[in-house]
């Protein structure tokens, strides 16, 4: 669930707010054009942020969901976008070498982007993504509630399996018949779920309080300090940028 | 100067009739350990967040009397300002771990309070040696186990430096070996000089308290020495009398180790031992004989998809019709992976689950859920457990009849119309029992139904069973509540690591202590007087019996 690796790169060593400028500037660079030799570019940097963050691993665990994903925008799109001469029928679909080659770019595309995101959340925990965020001014407990929505994805997601399972065992089958009949057949899973997640947030929050959440005298314990560095990954990921922008076709 | 002072506190939630607390007077002397006992309900987590100051400013409600906490006033101040003095721990661990590290958990209190770095620093080494968790700093929180997880809940509020330290059953829902930990970390605690407030149900396991304190519908009934409660006034607040108190108190001898019992009641029966064992081998009942076999489990593995480890590693078992029987073992070792696989609920990786020699299906056998929560989902107690048998196509008077039947064998008869969540735990239990009831299983499978239940609510559950079970049907129970086990089970399979390492008579097993204790499990203080006399006996009652005379 979580792709976090405790690791020592020069990724993990960053500060988390510049490794968020940074991500927002890698995101950027698959967006500027639509040339599949570009976007292979935009591949190229992701696996070499990938190894510059030592977390090549995640992105070969990742392949499973990653590969289909790829395969899938490169046919949907060579298949439903009409350009150009087509050279391959299939009834009322067709194949053009410019559809071919956009559907190309948007697998590309796409997998870039998932991939920066992959190296970022490899190595940043999520106590140093609230940090990152409390420095480029989004408030401590904005922050420290939406890192806490992350983690608990994984609780809910396991009391749903259970729900799923205590239902199913009192002969509930929540994946057949037509629409209308799914949708009723999910109340007796959302209702517990919804409740569950309820109760759960209000002990969470008074279990927060209870060790000193709230309080003004607050001393973040992970500190950072923009170093060289830092300097160092964003002037180079800017200069990558403007120069892929300005040489791009 | 009190660590703890409630004076006439009165407390009742809002949109609720009921007052939690009434009147109450409380005062704890600085450097005391109590234990605090009493059935659901009567008051003790609302006692415990009065303390915090989280009743009335987090959960609101009418609130009289006066609550003080080393002599401060706790009045108008919010839980984070009196987290200086005094800690809380919850009894749901999962609800107050959310770090993705335990060192990051840990520094969370510590953070708070404004400290420097090496002071956190300081503070986390400090607490996680006091809960035996050092070298734990970079795990990551939820891959701990439970008893794992709640000591690390312990540090986190530890690590605040608290005079006073509050736990509210934080041994709930962790084994026997993680239970006794936790009991060690907080003895030790309070040989530091803190106060600590107990919440324990099982209060015979922290008899080396310096008092206990027992709760009734919302007042403070009865405060004194540990072991001086005698088993009719903890049995009025609905707690289980611990068993050597109750052997001692019973045979008129001073409360002693099981060695010790053993050979004081030796030497009072002195020449009468050996006709006494004989007259109780003759009473002793084993139980019938299992008829055909129901539900087979054959070379059963099984492997998470999310995980590397084998959960289970090829596991076989045959339940026959009308057992009664426990599975048994520590947390993690597999016991509700192989419960959802009897079920149908999960796949088996390799091998088979016969119910009746053909392959088995969710809805043949019965599944109760540990938490009643995670199932009720309905406007009323009868929509609840009409669910299940309207799911398998039952319409009409059939319906009403299985309905009925199942509310009434479970005692919730009158609770027709009532909303599922306005009854008590207890009562939830009983109603997601009786609304698998309701499906006519061949197999009851049950996950702890006796976790999170107070002692009343865990003999009704148990004896309901018991009268099931007599009609000739099967129960499977997985536990890992020695005595439930040792009193209602016949048979016992201990499941350790993904594998069976002993199948028998509950009587059988429970008499090798060896074979428990590589479970990490102990058997039943009588049981094990008993086996030092011959005579394993299974309940207090059965033991009472034998040594009446």
């Amino acid at each position: 669930m979580f792709l976090y690796q405790d690791k020592v790169s020069f990724l993990h060593r960053m500060h988390p707010s510049a490794k968020l400028v940074g991500l927002v500037l890698a995101f950027c660079h698959p967006l500027l054009s639509s040339d599949p030799l570009y976007l292979s570019s935009s591949l190229g940097l992701a696996l070499a942020v990938g190894a510059l963050g030592r977390c090549l691993g995640n992105y070969l665990r990742m392949r499973k969901f990653l590969i289909p994903l790829f395969i899938a925008s490169v046919l949907l799109w060579a298949l439903f976008r009409r350009v150009g001469e087509p050279l391959l029928m299939l009834g009322p679909l067709s194949v053009s070498s410019e559809s071919l080659s956009y559907g190309l770019a948007m697998g590309l595309r796409i997998t870039s982007l998932l991939l920066f995101g992959v190296a970022f959340l490899s190595t940043t925990r999520i106590e140093e993504l609230t940090a990152g965020l409390e420095a480029v001014g989004v408030p401590f407990k904005a922050g420290f509630v939406l890192s806490l929505a992350v983690r608990l994805l994984p609780t809910f997601a396991a009391t749903g399996s259970e729900i799923v399972q205590a239902q199913r065992a009192r002969g509930h089958d929540p994946f057949s018949g037509g629409p209308l009949a799914r949708l009723r057949k999910a109340v007796p899973l959302v209702a517990p779920i919804l409740l569950y997640a309820l109760r759960k947030t209000d002990q969470l929050s008074v279990a927060l309080e209870a060790r000193g959440f709230g309080s003004p005298d607050r001393r973040p314990y992970l500190t950072y300090r923009f170093g060289l560095r830092d300097a160092l990954a964003l002037g180079v990921s800017a200069m990558v940028l403007v120069l892929s922008w300005r040489l791009r076709p | 100067m009190k660590a703890v002072h409630l004076k006439g506190v009165s407390f009742t939630y809002r949109g609720s009739g009921v007052p939690a607390l009434r009147c109450l007077e409380y005062a704890q002397e600085v450097g005391e350990f109590a234990v605090l006992g009493g059935r659901s309900g009567a008051g003790k987590s609302t006692l415990c967040k009065a303390i915090m100051g989280i009743v009335p400013t987090l959960q609101r409600g009418e609130m009289e009397g006066e609550v003080r906490v080393l002599g401060r006033k706790i009045e108008g101040l919010r839980p984070f300002q009196v987290s200086r003095w005094a800690g809380l721990v919850f009894q749901d661990f999962e609800a107050q771990l959310f770090s993705t590290s335990v060192e990051l958990e840990v520094a969370f209190g510590p953070e708070n309070l404004g400290l420097s770095r090496g002071e956190v620093e300081r503070r986390i080494r400090e607490s996680l040696r006091a809960v035996g968790l050092e070298g734990f700093e970079r795990r990551e929180p939820w891959t701990l186990s439970g008893g794992e997880k709640q000591r690390l809940a312990i540090a986190s509020v530890l690590a605040m430096g608290p005079p006073v330290l509050v736990l509210d059953e934080p041994t709930t829902d962790i084994d026997p070996l993680g239970r006794e930990e936790i009991h060690r970390v907080v003895k030790e605690l309070k040989s530091k000089g803190h106060t600590v407030l107990l919440v324990e149900h099982e209060v015979g396991e922290v008899e080396d308290a310096d008092s206990l304190v027992l709760m009734s519908e919302g007042k403070v009934v009865w405060k004194g020495k540990m072991g001086k409660a005698d088993s009719e006034l903890l049995a009025s607040c609905g707690v289980r009398p611990p068993e050597p108190w109750a052997l001692a108190f019973h045979l008129g001898v001073p409360p002693l180790g099981p060695e010790g019992m053993a050979s004081e009641i030796e030497r009072v029966l002195g020449g009468r031992l050996e006709e006494v064992r004989r007259r109780w081998r003759e009473t002793v009942d084993e139980g019938a004989t299992p008829g055909d076999v129901v539900l087979e489990v054959r070379d059963v593995e099984y492997s998470y998809p999310s995980s590397q480890a084998q959960a289970l590693k090829g596991v076989s078992l045959e339940v026959g019709e009308g057992e009664f029987m426990a599975v048994l073992g520590p947390n993690g070792s597999g016991k509700s992976t192989l419960a959802k696989i009897m079920a149908g609920l999960l796949s088996p990786s390799s091998g088979s689950v016969l119910l009746r020699g053909r392959p088995v299906r969710p809805g043949k056998v019965g599944y109760v859920f540990q938490n009643p929560d995670q199932q009720l989902f309905a406007p009323t107690v009868w929509e609840e457990v009409a669910f299940g048998p309207r799911n398998m196509g039952v319409r009409g008077g059939e319906l009403e009849d299985s309905v009925e039947e199942a509310l009434e064998a479970v005692g919730l008869s009158g609770y027709k119309d009532r909303d599922p969540f306005s009854l008590s735990r207890g009562e939830r239990q009983r109603l997601a029992v009786a609304s698998v009831l309701a499906c006519s299983p061949e197999v009851l499978i049950l996950d702890e139904p006796t976790t999170g239940l107070d002692y009343e609510e865990q003999r009704r559950m148990m004896e309901f069973l018991r009268e099931w079970n007599l009609k000739g049907r099967t129960v499977v129970l997985i536990t890992h509540s020695m005595w439930v086990a040792a009193k209602y089970a016949r048979r016992c399979a201990l499941l350790l690591d993904g594998r069976i390492v002993a199948d028998g008579p509950t009587r059988e097993i429970f008499s090798r202590e060896d074979l428990l204790s590589l479970a990490h499990l102990k058997p039943p203080f009588v049981t094990q007087v008993g086996a030092r006399l011959g005579m394993p006996f299974l309940s207090l009652d059965e033991a009472l019996e034998a040594l009446r005379n």
